[in-house]
């Protein structure tokens, strides 16, 4: 009897432990899996969590050399957009961005481009063929990059009027989509 | 006698002298902890590589990232703290002992002291009297 | 020849279903002529795989790139050699590799083993041709190899620059040829489980198949590590990564099966352990198939990543299910001899420990594969389980096992006392305490290692005092001593080719040691004729090389060694392969390799015609890793080669 009862114990906690097993596996396999980085381009879109303690700050040179501040856009909402001239999800949206500028830009709205992973040759090629009116600033080193949690190229972050972040969003942005996050930001600046 | 006392003696010597060298300075110059932290912290976009395994872009810059911070005197649980905030709980190379995640150190303890204990038990079962 | 290679493989599905079928009917009816129509019909359907495997070949040697599968692995200018690579080298080809190891070792089980263990035999390969059935039932269904596109392809996409390496012709190869074996052990076991005649010849086969499995599987493991630290330029070696570690989950498993396997050998006991012991090594390596096409786990060797995922759940939860029924309900059919364990310090006893420690060891391990899944499900936060992790929770088990190694194979059978025991590891023990103290001097403080190198150098000071004692007592006056060594090495094969091959886990651990506590480095900006003294070292940078081959450029950096006195010590070359086709570049270090370390040259950028960064690192004792891969080889033979008449049933 009491071998028996041994043997029973033993019996149900491996099949315990093998059902539990089993339903993380299949658990684990059903959740999504995040999709994978290709070489530095951002291929999960839409709006992510922000990845940068409020109060993050750059100071970056443009390409003529002048230091530009976070703080200098003080008083105006400003989209942030990490990119790189060779991705070609930023080649994609650079007319959009471009484009969205010319117009957002008498409504108050301020767009900042910090280039990463890149020379400077590309860079002025690429807003010359854009034709690229705001403000573009080189991360040569990277760092700035860091300090804002960026994993990839294209991510853009905007940014409140009173220097606190709204939102981020990864991936590149059509017409239709930019205007949409530029409003939900000035609403957002509102409150 | 003396046959039987030298294990215990040479036990004492090994105890004396690993507490010793638990006690030995230990090699914190920041050449070190830059390649231990190298070592615990992941690159976010390659698959379950750490930072020094990785040539990606953005592991290139962390690696630049962690090499400043040393140099502007922050501690090994800042530079680590400054990358979860940016980069998530993944960004750590093993689960902290707080919280659930001390779950991922407990189980291993406990079973290996279960597994012990158990075959203890059962050689003493088996044991012929 | 699409057409042709995939009715083969139906055909060969069709054999399988029916030789599966009649294997278990004939077993259940004892009907001896459905078994040998059984047998024909399995024999049959490995040649069928056989001729798809040739089929694919040829489909790659003449350059078909309309079949999918070799538009995506092959291209025109692909070295020929590289065929072979190619072969395995996608989801499709690798399950058709597996499932030709998998035949041709059933086809040696059945043709050798068919008088010895008749009675269980065919019920062993009405299993065998069951897994044949699930992998043909994949290919065929789900993976076809042989899938033709409507599109006209003039060329293939070429096969993945990372694989281009001579290790990838003998790692995945031997890696997967392992994981597929230790169906022959399981089958063996389950034949073992349902023979109701209690027959025990089963048992040598469990031990020769098992230690097959362990070679097979160690061997590619080892040169796994081997190509990582030769071309994925980190100098690292393991990297702890999920689809590593479910290599060698069942690989310490099988470690703790062969021993045990031993005590039955001598005493007939742990018969049922044993069959627990094949049963988790074969759910193992099931889970590192489905692990690796498509599990719940991200990692870095995501190759054979595909959708598959649930149909090898699926196969591994029925497999699972199934030994666990077969365990609990027909266990009365194992038998142990009516041998019991008699003291706590005993071989019996010391194995016992050894197994508990490897199989926890393993289950650690897969805990800590597991871990991001489940702490996903319960706090929804996404966290890491890497190295730092194993390190912590694998690594002082793993030391507890090496001090193990030492003193196991010296305990004598049945019992022996604590005043024996130390009177024979005494000199050993001295010896060690005097290496300490030796390290402590020279300046080794730290705890980790300091302990390693002390149990290394026990468990090899033991060794030899049992060789040197053993031909002593073998030599005669007339015989120099080399002789009298080897004729006691062939005295017992078993037990000194089981001292060489700990002998070669001693030279790993040694290595992993020397790596993992000691590596320096520096990452370095570089001119040509540039030189830069690093440790005891001074490199000169000597030139570039830029060559097209292929359509592949590669760039070469070439570096002259020199010690502190600047006497030339070698020449190192690194190099970047860069691939257009796939846009990535291949980095290959350079590496000067001696037993005490390793100059690892690691080329980061280049970043003009005479500059570039380089990471400069030094990996002591590195060689030691490889070296352990021959030891393991001699040791694995030396055990293996078969001996005159082997005793059965020699326990009292």
């Amino acid at each position: 009897m009491h071998k028996l009862s041994i043997r029973n114990i033993s019996i149900f906690i491996t099949i315990l432990f093998f059902l539990l097993f089993f339903v993380f596996l299949i658990i684990g396999t059903l959740s999504e899996k995040a999709p994978k980085i290709n070489r530095g381009v951002n291929t999960i879109m839409g709006e992510v969590g922000i990845s940068a303690p409020e109060g993050t700050k750059f100071a970056l040179q443009n390409l003529s050399g002048e230091i530009v501040k976070l703080e200098d856009f003080n008083g105006k909402p400003v989209v942030i957009d990490f990119w790189s001239s060779w991705c070609g999800p930023c080649i994609k949206e650079a007319k959009v961005l471009a484009d969205g500028y010319k117009e957002w830009k008498f409504r108050g709205v301020e767009f900042v481009g910090i280039a990463i992973w890149d020379e400077n040759k590309s860079i002025e090629a690429f807003i010359q063929n854009n034709d690229i009116q705001y403000e573009i600033l080189i991360d040569k080193e990277g760092l700035t990059a860091v300090n804002f949690g960026v994993i990839a190229v294209p991510e853009k972050f905007f940014v409140k009027s009173d220097g606190s972040f709204a939102f981020k969003i990864n991936g590149p942005l059509d017409m239709k989509s930019l205007d949409k996050y530029i409003n939900r930001l000035l609403e957002e600046g509102k409150e | 006698m003396i046959y039987n006392n030298l294990p215990k003696i040479g036990l004492i010597i090994i105890f004396i002298f690993t507490i010793n060298s638990c006690f030995a300075t230990q090699d914190y110059s920041e050449e070190s902890l830059y390649i231990k932290l190298e070592k615990e912290i992941m690159c976010p976009v390659c698959d379950g590589q750490t930072l020094d395994q990785s040539q990606s872009l953005i592991a290139n810059n962390m690696k630049d990232a962690i090499k400043k911070k040393i140099e502007e005197g922050y501690s090994e649980e800042e530079i680590k703290d400054y990358f979860i905030n940016r980069y998530g709980d993944s960004v750590l190379a093993y689960p902290k002992m707080t919280g659930f995640n001390s779950i991922a150190y407990i189980i291993p303890i406990i079973a290996i002291f279960l597994g012990v204990v158990i075959l203890a038990l059962y050689i003493r079962r088996d044991k012929v009297k | 020849m699409n057409t042709f290679g995939f009715y083969i493989l139906s055909l060969g599905f069709i054999l399988s279903i029916y030789s599966s079928l009649l294997f278990f009917f004939g077993n259940y009816r004892n009907n001896k002529i459905m078994i040998k129509s059984a047998t024909r019909s399995y024999y049959l359907s490995i040649i069928m795989i056989f001729i798809s495997c040739v089929t694919l070949i040829a489909l790659f040697l003449s350059n078909d790139f309309s079949n999918i599968y070799v538009f995506n692995h092959s291209s025109l200018d692909m070295n020929r050699a590289l065929t072979f690579v190619a072969f395995y080298a996608g989801n499709e080809g690798s399950l058709l590799y597996i499932l030709l190891v998998h035949a041709i070792l059933s086809g040696l089980l059945l043709y050798f083993s068919n008088k010895k263990i008749k009675s269980s035999l065919s019920y062993s390969c009405g299993i065998l041709s069951s897994i044949s059935v699930f992998y043909l039932f994949v290919l065929i269904f789900f993976a076809n190899p042989f899938e033709v596109s409507q599109l006209n392809h003039s060329d293939g996409k070429g096969i993945n620059p990372l694989l281009r390496h001579p290790g990838m012709y003998i790692h995945p190869p031997l890696l997967m040829s392992g994981l597929a074996s230790i169906s022959i052990p399981f089958v063996i076991s389950q034949g073992a489980l349902f023979d109701s005649k209690k027959d025990n010849n089963w048992f040598g086969l469990l031990r020769i198949w098992s230690f097959i499995s362990w070679t097979l599987l160690g061997a590619g493991l080892l040169i796994g590590a081997w190509w990582a630290y030769t071309i994925l330029g980190w100098g690292g070696y393991w990297s702890w990564d999920p689809i590593e570690n479910v290599g060698l989950m069942p690989w310490l498993v099988l470690t703790a099966l062969i021993h045990s396997v031993m005590v039955e050998e001598r005493r007939g006991m742990f018969r049922l352990w044993n069959i627990i012991l094949v049963s988790l090594t074969f759910v193992l390596a099931l889970l590192g198939t489905f692990i690796n096409r498509g599990g719940p786990v991200v990692s870095v060797h995501s190759f054979a990543a595909s959708t598959l995922g649930f149909l090898f759940l699926g196969f591994m939860i029925v497999m699972t299910s199934y030994s666990l029924f077969t365990i609990f309900y027909k266990y009365k059919n194992i038998k142990d001899s009516n041998n019991k364990i008699e003291s706590y310090l005993s071989r019996e006893s010391s194995f016992l420990l050894n197994n508990v420690l490897l199989v926890l060891t393993s289950l650690i391990i897969l805990w800590g594969v597991l871990f991001p899944v489940i702490s996903i499900i319960f706090t929804g936060t996404e966290i890491s389980v890497s190295a730092p992790y194993f390190d912590k929770t694998a690594g002082p088990i793993l030391l507890g096992i090496i001090i193990l190694m030492g003193i196991g194979p010296i305990l004598s059978w049945r019992k022996t006392t604590v005043r024996a025991t130390i009177s024979r590891i005494l000199p050993s023990l001295i010896l060690t305490i005097i290496f300490l103290v030796c390290l402590l001097i020279l300046g080794i403080n730290k705890f980790f290692p300091l302990i390693s190198l002390c149990s290394i150098f026990f468990v090899l000071t033991i060794i030899i005092k049992e060789w040197v004692g053993g031909t002593k007592s073998r030599m005669t006056s007339s015989m120099n001593p080399l002789t009298a060594f080897s004729k006691m090495i062939i005295s017992n094969r078993g037990r000194n080719g089981g001292y060489i091959v700990h002998i070669a886990i001693l030279a790993l651990a040694f290595g992993v040691v020397g790596t993992k506590f000691y590596d320096q480095r520096i990452d370095t900006n570089i001119n040509i004729s540039e030189e830069i003294a690093f440790k005891n070292y001074n490199i000169l940078f000597e030139n570039i090389d830029q060559e097209i081959t292929n359509g592949n450029s590669v760039t070469k950096a070439k570096f002259s060694v020199y010690d502190e006195e600047k006497k030339f010590i070698g020449k190192i070359e690194a190099m970047h392969s860069y691939y257009p086709n796939y846009n990535q570049i291949s980095v290959r270090s350079g590496i000067l390799s001696n037993p005490i370390e390793d100059l690892y040259i690691i080329p980061k950028d280049f970043i003009d015609e005479t500059n570039m960064t380089v990471r400069i690192a030094v990996n002591p004792l590195a060689w030691w890793i490889w070296a352990s891969g021959p030891i393991l080889l001699i040791g694995t033979l030396i055990t293996l080669w078969p001996s005159r008449q082997r005793k059965d049933k020699k326990w009292k």
